[in-house]
């Protein structure tokens, strides 16, 4: 406690011996002393506080630094693996946009050959209706026209059946007589040559018996052709209906009802399947002559 | 050579040893004994006394730190101690029957002349022989008395002041103590305490920045042509 107080009591005078330490002395020797005294403290509290102390701040503070950069290498490959996964989370983003772009088109391609496929199986359909219909539409027309024709076949049939006379065979063996005068020079050579080499009678069949005049005109024509005698045979065929048939071998001229109606229905029958057949372009058979030669 | 009694202190022969000088032999004592205590068992997860310890000197290390950077280690040390010291040396007056060693002027005195040595020594150790000592021929040559008066003055001043302040208290509360009651002097011991920690922080202060000048000298004179 400060020097000088006496025990306590609140003395009115300071005591002589401590008054005379206050005064402002100077001692060499205490100088000296604390001079060594301060540097030996130093060097104590160097070895003893300072050192330890600062060595064990250094090491925690080497420790929290080590964990610091252990935290901060952490928080860096944590970063690192986010920015990766986010990267690859893009790179996802960008494979299932153009996975789904590629599917669309995919399918708008698929979606759009399967309407080609389906407009082109529609368009076939439609072409095969289209053919079925025609085909029904002309095989009806075939089945009007053949029953067309076999009426009027019929009707013509009837209508010449009640025509045949022995007149009308005079008419049409006047008219076999005008065609074969009218035959050109290479059918007349024809006919000269089968009737030259043929052997035996021409054979003339008629419905009605024909009259001398008549096998007479016959027989004159036919050896005209010839250019030599021609021997006829006459005789009755009931099929002929009206007119003659001329039969040289295998040749037949025909100028009677019987086979112009035979030859009206077999036309007919033919013309009905070639139009059942074709559905366009005419027909190419052609009515023979009244007269002409059939195989 | 036995000790006889001399007036508070101790004489061994011809030798005198004052009253102050065996004060701070004893916090000398007190302050290495503590060190000892403290930091023999130094751990990872520090007690009270260690993380008081830590603290104090974390602190004296980082505001050394903060006037010479990168160079605390080396004045660290001597600073600490005259912190430490002169701070435990004034609060010791607070002790009855003790002394404030620093009421003595040979105890300031030698702290202010260890100073003195200190910033020469420093300042040498650090720019070289050459350098330092031009730098009180800085800014000019002209400049050299007023150097050398600036150390002179300095350094009484800091005798002076940290001896006058510390022996001026005393003084004070002695007289308010025997001129009132008992508890009169409370108010002034604790101006005591305080008045210990300012004087012990500025003498500490501004030994750090004597020896910083010192240190830096050289970077003094090369920052002056710039200015």
């Amino acid at each position: 406690m400060y020097p000088g107080l006496p025990g306590g009591a609140a003395g009115a005078t300071i005591p002589e011996p401590q008054a005379q330490r206050y005064p402002v002395t100077f001692s060499w020797t205490t100088f000296l002393f604390e001079i060594v005294n301060f540097l030996v403290l130093v060097w104590v509290l160097h070895r003893l506080l300072y050192r330890p102390i600062l060595r064990v701040i250094r090491r925690r503070k080497e420790a929290v630094e080590q964990v610091l950069a252990e935290a901060h290498a952490t928080r860096s490959a944590a970063e690192s693996l986010e920015a990766q996964y986010r990267h690859r989370l893009d790179d996802w983003a960008a494979e299932k946009q153009q996975a789904q772009l590629k599917l669309h088109e995919e399918l708008e391609s698929e979606r759009q050959r399967r309407l080609e496929a389906l407009r082109s199986e529609v368009g076939q359909e439609r072409e095969k209706a289209n053919v079925i219909e025609a085909r029904r539409l002309r095989e009806i027309t075939r089945n009007a026209e053949n029953e067309a024709l076999g009426h009027a076949t019929g009707f013509a049939a009837r209508l010449l059946e009640r025509l045949a006379s022995p007149a009308l065979e005079a008419e049409l063996v006047g008219i076999l007589l005008e065609d074969l005068t009218r035959l050109d020079a290479d059918r007349r050579e024809k006919f000269g040559r089968v009737l030259r080499h043929n052997d035996e009678p021409v054979r003339v069949e008629s419905a009605f018996p024909l009259t001398p005049a008549l096998q007479q005109a016959i027989g004159q024509a036919l050896s005209t052709l010839a250019g030599c005698q021609v021997a006829c045979d006459f005789t009755q065929v009931a099929e002929v209906l009206a007119g003659v048939r001329v039969v040289l071998g295998q040749w037949v001229l025909s100028a009677n009802l019987g086979d112009e109606l035979s030859f009206f229905h077999r036309y007919a029958t033919e013309l009905g399947h070639e139009l059942g057949q074709e559905p366009s372009g005419s027909s190419a058979a052609e009515p023979s002559p009244v007269t002409g030669p059939t195989n | 050579m036995s000790p006889i009694e001399h007036g508070g202190g101790l004489a061994l022969g011809p030798l005198v040893i004052a009253l102050p000088v065996l004060t701070t032999w004893g916090i000398m004592a007190v302050l290495a004994l503590l060190s000892w205590l403290v930091t023999r068992r130094l751990s990872e997860q520090p007690g009270v006394m260690q993380l008081l310890c830590e603290g104090v000197v974390s602190a004296m290390a980082g505001a050394v730190e903060g006037v010479l950077p990168g160079k605390a280690d080396q004045v660290m040390p001597f600073i600490g101690t005259l912190w430490i010291f002169i701070v435990v040396a004034n609060l010791v007056g607070l002790v009855p029957g003790l002394d404030s060693p620093t009421a003595d002027l040979g105890i300031t005195a030698s702290l202010a002349i260890l100073v003195f040595l200190s910033v020469h020594w420093y300042g040498i150790r650090n720019e070289g022989l050459a350098a330092y000592l031009r730098h009180y021929l800085r800014p000019m040559p002209l400049m050299l008395p007023f150097h050398i008066m600036s150390e002179i003055t300095r350094t009484v001043a800091l005798a002076v002041r940290l001896f006058g302040n510390v022996m001026s208290l005393e003084t004070a509360a002695l007289i308010v103590l025997l001129l009132a009651k008992f508890l009169v002097p409370v108010p002034v011991m604790m101006l005591h305490i305080v008045e210990a920690l300012v004087q012990a922080y500025i003498f500490g202060m501004l030994a750090l920045v004597y020896i910083a000048g010192a240190m830096q000298a050289h970077h003094a004179q090369r920052a002056a042509p710039k200015e």
